[in-house]
C-alpha cells in the first residue's frame, strides 16, 4: 500500500476541476434548444428587427415580447427590446431592458452606453447613485462579469482555497517543501520575511477574502427572481405613501426609469428604498423588478 | 358649485367602478350633467380615464355642431380601487346647446400609448328655453320704482347690455335705504339666475349714501360678474332680498308703512317678513367674429395679457433638468381658455410638471394668472434656443384679435458626465466635431443562438453539489497527516501498524526468490517475515527473540493451539532449512510453496485475531 502524497491530492484535485467543467457542459448541452426551436427564435428576432428599422416600433417590441414570453434570455433580445421602448418615449420599460442586458452582458459596450444616456435623460435626477472611485475600483469585478463567470470564478476561489489548505496540512512533508522552495520566491509574504506556516497562513486569509467575496457577488447576480431587490419604476410616475394603503400620507412621487431597492412586499404594495435614506410604499404595478 | 363636485366625485366613483369590472388597463367614461337642458343653457361634459398609462394625450370629441364646446380644465390625480390603483385623468367641457333634440354624443376616444379607448355615448336632451322660473306672487313684491316715495328698495343694473361671448357683464344689486324702517336681522340675498352664463362673486362694496329726489339713502351693493358662454338673446333673471322689518310701533308713527306692508304680507306680530325683487335684464350676446380669428385662438376674451416664457437657468448639461415656465396674466375669464400649444423643442425630451391658475377680482374686473410649468431634459449638448410661444385672444374693448408672443430663450447645453466619454476631439486640428445628433447604439443583429432558459441564473445542483468534493479532500488530508503525526511520535505504534504491511512485503520477496531458483534464500526471509512481524508488535528486537519469547507472547494475547501450531510449523520448518539441505520439498514433507502461504495465513490470522 502507497502513502498518499501531496502530488496524489493534487493530481485528485485536478480531476475535481475536470468534473466541475464537464457537469458545465452536460448542462449547457442539455439547454440546448431543438434545431427547429432556434430556427423559429431566429425568424422571429429578425422580423422584430425589420419592424425597427422600418419605424415601427411597437411592432417591434411585440415579437421582442413574444420571445420573452417562450422564456427566451438574451442579452440582444433584452437590448434590442430596450432600443425599441426608448424608441417610442417609454424610458421605464428602457431602463428594466438594459439593466437586464446589462447583467447578462456587463462589458457589452453598447448596453453601457445606451443605458447611461437614457440615465442622463430621466427626470429622477437625484436618485441615481454616485459611486465613489474606490466603490468603482472594489466594484470592477461585480460590475464587469455576469453571473455565470462570477460563479466559475467563485468556484475557482474555492478549489483554490481547498488546496491551500491541502498545501498548508502537508506544509512539512517533502515535495509540498521542495515545491515550496522553488514558487516562494514570489510570495510576497516571503519576501516580508514571513515564514512557511505564517506565509501560507496569509494566503489562506487573502483567498478566503477573494472567495467570500466573488460568492457573495454571484450569489446576489444569480438570485432568483423573487429574492432580487432591484427593481425600475416602469410607469410615468409612482406615488410613494407612508404605508401600504392610500389613505397614509403622499410622501413624494419618482418616475420613469428611477432604480429602487425593494425592502418589503405586503398585498399589492411593496415598500422600496432610494439612495439618500428615502423610503416609501408604492404599488406593486408601478416596479418591475430586474 | 356644489353640482360641480358632485359631477366630480360621480365621474370619479363610476369610473373606478368601471375600471374594476372590466379590468383592463384603461378605462374612459363619460358623464354629462344636466341629462336635459334648455337652449343656451350649460351642459357639464366630464370625460375621466382611468387606469394604468404614462402617455396620453387630450381626448377626441366627435363633431358637436349642435353644441358650442369649452375647454374648462383638466385635472391628474392618483384613484385607487379594489384592484389596485392608477392614475386618473379629467378633462371637464362646457357644452352650449345651439339648438333643440336629442343628441347623442359618440364616439369619445381616447389615446394612451399606441391604443384607443372609448366611451360609452351619453345622450343629452335639448329643449327649448323656458320662461324665467318666478318666486310665487304671494310671497314677492317688485321692487318699487326709485321714484316713489318708499323707505326700502332694491335696483339690479348691469355695466353693458350688449357683450362678446366671454366678455365679462358686471351685474350690482344695490339695497337702498332711507332710515326709517329697522331691520330685525342682516338682509338674506339670493343672486339672480342666469342660465348660460359662468358666473363670479365679485367682492362687497362699502356703503354710500345716495341723494335720489331730494332723499338721503345708505346704499349697500352686491356685485357679480358674468361671462356669457355662447351667443344669443339671454336674460339675468331676478335677484331676491328676504328682510325682517321691524314693527315695533311702526302702526302709531307712520300708517302709510301699515298700508305698505299690510297689503301683501300682514302682519306676524314681532317683525314683518318682507322679500324684495329686481326687475329681470335682458342681454345680448355677441358671437366673436369670424374674421380675423387666428387658428391657435385660445377663446380667451380679455385684455391687457401678458404672456412669459422663463427658464430657471440658462447654462444646463446634457441630462440636467431645466424648469421652464409658462406663464399668461390678464383681465378674462381663464376657466375658458384652452392650453396654449407648447410643442417639444427639439434636442429635449420635455414632461408637464403641473398647471396653477389664480383668480383675482381687483376693482370688480375679473382678471388671472395661468402657469405651465414643465421640465426639460437636454439630451443634445450646444446653443439651443427655445422657440417662442404664442397666444391670441379677442379684445372686446377693441373689438379685434390680439397675438401675443413670449421673446425666445436661448440656452447654452454643456456635455454631461455620460457624454464625455463620448465626445470626439480631432487632436491637430484644433476643432472639435460637431455633434448634429445624439441616439442611442444601433440593434444588435439575430444571434447565433437562441434559447430558452427553462432554469435561473444560478448554477445547478449538481454543480453545488460537486463543491463538496474538494472540502472532503481537505478532511482526509487532515486525517491523514494526523495518523502520520501520531506514528512520528510513537515508535510502538509505527513498528506494530507497519508489521503486518512489512511481513507481507518479505514473503512476497520469498516467493520472487523461489521463483528466481534461489531456494536457499527463501527459507531465512520467511523467518525473517514471521519474526520481524511477531517482533514489531512486541516493539522487540529480533535478534534477541527466542522462540519461547513469541509463544509467551502470544499465548498472553489468547492465541489458540491450533494458530499456535501453524507458527511453530513455519518456524521450525525455517530453522530446519538453514541447517540442512533443501529441495523443493521443505522439512515435514511440506513444500517451500506451502510453508511461504503457511507463513502469510498465520500472520494474517494473528494480526487479525490477536494482535489488531
Amino acid at each position: 500500500m502507497r502513502r498518499p502524497s501531496g502530488v496524489a491530492t493534487i493530481a485528485a484535485l485536478v480531476s475535481i476541476v475536470s468534473l466541475f467543467a464537464a457537469a458545465e457542459w452536460v448542462i449547457a448541452a442539455a439547454e440546448k434548444p431543438a434545431s427547429g426551436e432556434t430556427a423559429r427564435f431566429k425568424e422571429v428576432f429578425a422580423k422584430g428587427n425589420a419592424l425597427y428599422e422600418q419605424g415601427n416600433y411597437h411592432g417591434a417590441i411585440e415579437q421582442y415580447t413574444s420571445l420573452l414570453d417562450a422564456g427566451v434570455m438574451d442579452k440582444d433580445l433584452y437590448y434590442n427590446l430596450a432600443n425599441s421602448y426608448y424608441k417610442v418615449d417609454d424610458f421605464g420599460h428602457a431602463v428594466l431592458f438594459y439593466e437586464r442586458a446589462w447583467r447578462l452582458a456587463p462589458r457589452d459596450r453598447d448596453v453601457r452606453e445606451n443605458l447611461a444616456l437614457v440615465r442622463s435623460q430621466l427626470r429622477d435626477k437625484q436618485f441615481v447613485r454616485e459611486q465613489t472611485r474606490l466603490a468603482r475600483a472594489m466594484a470592477w469585478l461585480h460590475n464587469n462579469l455576469n453571473a455565470k463567470e462570477m460563479t466559475l470564478l467563485g468556484s475557482l476561489c474555492y478549489l483554490s482555497l481547498c488546496l491551500l489548505g491541502i498545501v498548508f496540512v502537508f506544509r512539512d512533508s517533502p515535495p509540498v517543501s521542495a515545491a515550496y522552495r522553488w514558487l516562494s520566491f514570489v510570495s510576497p509574504g516571503r519576501l516580508a520575511g514571513l515564514t512557511k506556516t505564517q506565509d501560507l497562513l496569509l494566503a489562506l486569509v487573502v483567498v478566503s477574502l477573494l472567495f467570500m467575496s466573488t460568492g457573495f457577488s454571484a450569489y446576489r447576480k444569480s438570485g432568483q427572481e423573487s429574492e432580487r431587490r432591484v427593481a425600475v419604476v416602469v410607469d410615468s410616475e409612482a406615488a410613494v405613501f407612508s404605508g401600504p394603503m392610500e389613505e397614509t400620507t403622499l410622501q413624494f412621487k419618482i418616475h420613469e426609469g428611477t432604480l429602487v431597492r425593494i425592502r418589503e412586499e405586503r398585498n399589492a404594495w411593496v415598500r422600496i428604498n432610494l439612495p439618500g435614506g428615502l423610503s416609501g410604499w408604492v404599488l406593486a404595478s408601478t416596479v418591475e423588478r430586474v | 358649485m356644489r353640482k360641480k363636485i358632485w359631477l366630480l366625485c360621480t365621474a370619479c366613483v363610476l369610473a373606478a367602478a368601471a375600471a374594476w369590472a372590466a379590468a383592463s388597463d384603461v378605462t374612459v367614461t363619460a358623464v354629462v350633467e344636466p341629462g336635459v337642458v334648455p337652449v343656451g343653457g350649460e351642459v357639464t361634459l366630464v370625460i375621466s380615464v382611468q387606469g394604468k398609462f404614462s402617455k396620453s394625450s387630450n381626448p377626441e370629441l366627435p363633431p358637436l355642431e349642435n353644441f358650442t364646446v369649452y375647454q374648462a380644465g383638466t385635472s391628474q390625480s392618483f384613484s385607487f380601487g379594489t384592484g389596485g390603483a392608477s392614475s386618473s385623468l379629467q378633462f371637464t367641457y362646457v357644452l352650449v346647446p345651439k339648438n333643440p333634440g336629442i343628441f347623442r354624443i359618440t364616439p369619445v376616444r381616447f389615446r394612451a400609448g399606441d391604443k384607443i379607448y372609448t366611451a360609452d355615448p351619453v345622450t343629452i336632451e335639448v329643449v327649448q328655453s323656458p320662461s324665467q322660473a318666478r318666486i310665487p306672487e304671494s310671497t314677492e313684491k317688485s321692487s318699487p320704482d326709485e321714484k316713489g316715495d318708499q323707505p326700502i328698495f332694491i335696483r339690479a343694473t348691469v355695466d353693458k347690455d350688449t357683450v362678446y361671448v366671454n366678455q365679462q357683464i358686471t351685474w350690482t344689486l344695490g339695497f337702498y335705504t332711507d332710515g326709517r324702517l329697522g331691520l330685525v336681522r342682516t338682509p338674506e340675498y339670493s343672486p339672480p339666475a342666469a342660465e348660460g352664463f359662468w358666473a363670479e362673486e365679485l367682492p362687497s362694496q362699502k356703503s354710500s349714501y345716495k341723494q335720489i329726489q331730494g332723499k338721503q339713502y345708505l346704499v349697500n351693493e352686491v356685485k357679480r360678474a358674468f361671462f356669457a358662454s355662447a351667443p344669443g338673446k339671454y336674460t339675468i333673471g331676478p335677484a331676491r332680498v328676504d328682510l325682517m322689518i321691524d314693527d315695533f310701533g311702526r302702526r302709531s308713527r307712520d300708517s302709510s308703512f301699515d298700508d305698505f306692508f299690510n297689503r301683501s304680507f300682514g302682519s306676524f306680530g314681532f317683525g314683518k317678513p318682507v322679500s324684495l325683487n329686481t326687475q329681470e335684464i335682458p342681454v345680448t350676446v355677441l358671437a366673436l367674429p369670424a374674421r380675423g380669428r387666428p387658428a391657435n385662438f385660445s377663446g380667451l376674451v380679455g385684455g391687457g395679457l401678458e404672456l412669459s416664457l422663463q427658464t430657471d437657468k440658462s447654462v444646463a448639461q446634457v441630462g440636467g433638468p431645466i424648469n421652464l415656465t409658462l406663464e399668461i396674466r390678464g383681465d378674462g375669464n381663464f376657466k375658458t381658455m384652452s392650453v396654449p400649444e407648447f410643442v417639444q423643442p427639439d434636442g429635449f425630451k420635455m414632461y408637464e410638471s403641473g398647471t396653477t391658475s389664480d383668480l383675482y377680482k381687483k376693482d370688480h374686473t375679473v382678471s388671472g394668472r395661468k402657469k405651465y410649468e414643465y421640465v426639460l431634459i437636454p439630451q443634445l449638448e450646444g446653443e439651443k434656443t427655445l422657440p417662442p410661444v404664442t397666444l391670441s385672444y379677442f379684445d372686446p374693448a377693441e373689438k379685434t384679435y390680439k397675438t401675443i408672443q413670449s421673446a425666445p430663450i436661448r440656452l447654452e447645453i454643456k456635455p454631461g458626465t455620460a457624454e464625455e466619454g463620448r465626445r470626439v476631439v480631432i487632436t491637430g486640428s484644433g476643432e472639435d466635431i460637431e455633434v448634429l445628433g445624439k441616439d442611442i447604439n444601433y440593434l444588435h443583429p439575430v444571434p447565433a443562438v437562441i434559447r430558452p432558459s427553462a432554469r435561473s441564473a444560478g448554477p445547478g445542483t449538481l454543480y453545488v453539489a460537486l463543491h463538496a468534493l474538494p472540502l472532503l479532500a481537505v478532511l482526509g488530508s487532515i486525517l491523514i497527516e494526523r495518523r502520520r503525526k501520531r506514528l512520528r511520535d510513537d515508535v510502538r505504534l509505527a513498528r506494530a501498524s507497519r508489521a503486518a504491511r512489512e511481513a507481507e512485503k518479505r514473503l512476497g520477496k520469498a516467493h520472487r526468490l523461489l521463483n528466481q531458483g534461489q531456494p536457499s534464500e527463501v527459507y531465512p526471509m520467511v523467518s525473517a517475515a514471521v519474526r520481524g512481524y511477531i517482533a514489531d508488535k512486541m516493539n522487540a528486537s529480533v535478534s534477541g527473540l527466542t522462540g519461547d519469547d513469541i509463544e509467551k507472547f502470544l499465548e498472553g494475547r489468547g492465541a489458540a493451539d491450533e494458530d499456535l501450531e501453524k507458527l511453530r510449523s513455519v518456524l521450525k520448518a525455517c530453522d530446519s532449512a538453514q541447517y540442512s539441505l533443501v529441495g523443493s520439498e521443505g522439512p515435514g514433507g511440506r513444500s517451500t510453496r506451502e510453508t511461504i502461504e503457511l507463513a502469510a495465513e498465520a500472520i494474517k490470522i494473528f494480526d487479525k485475531r490477536y494482535l489488531s
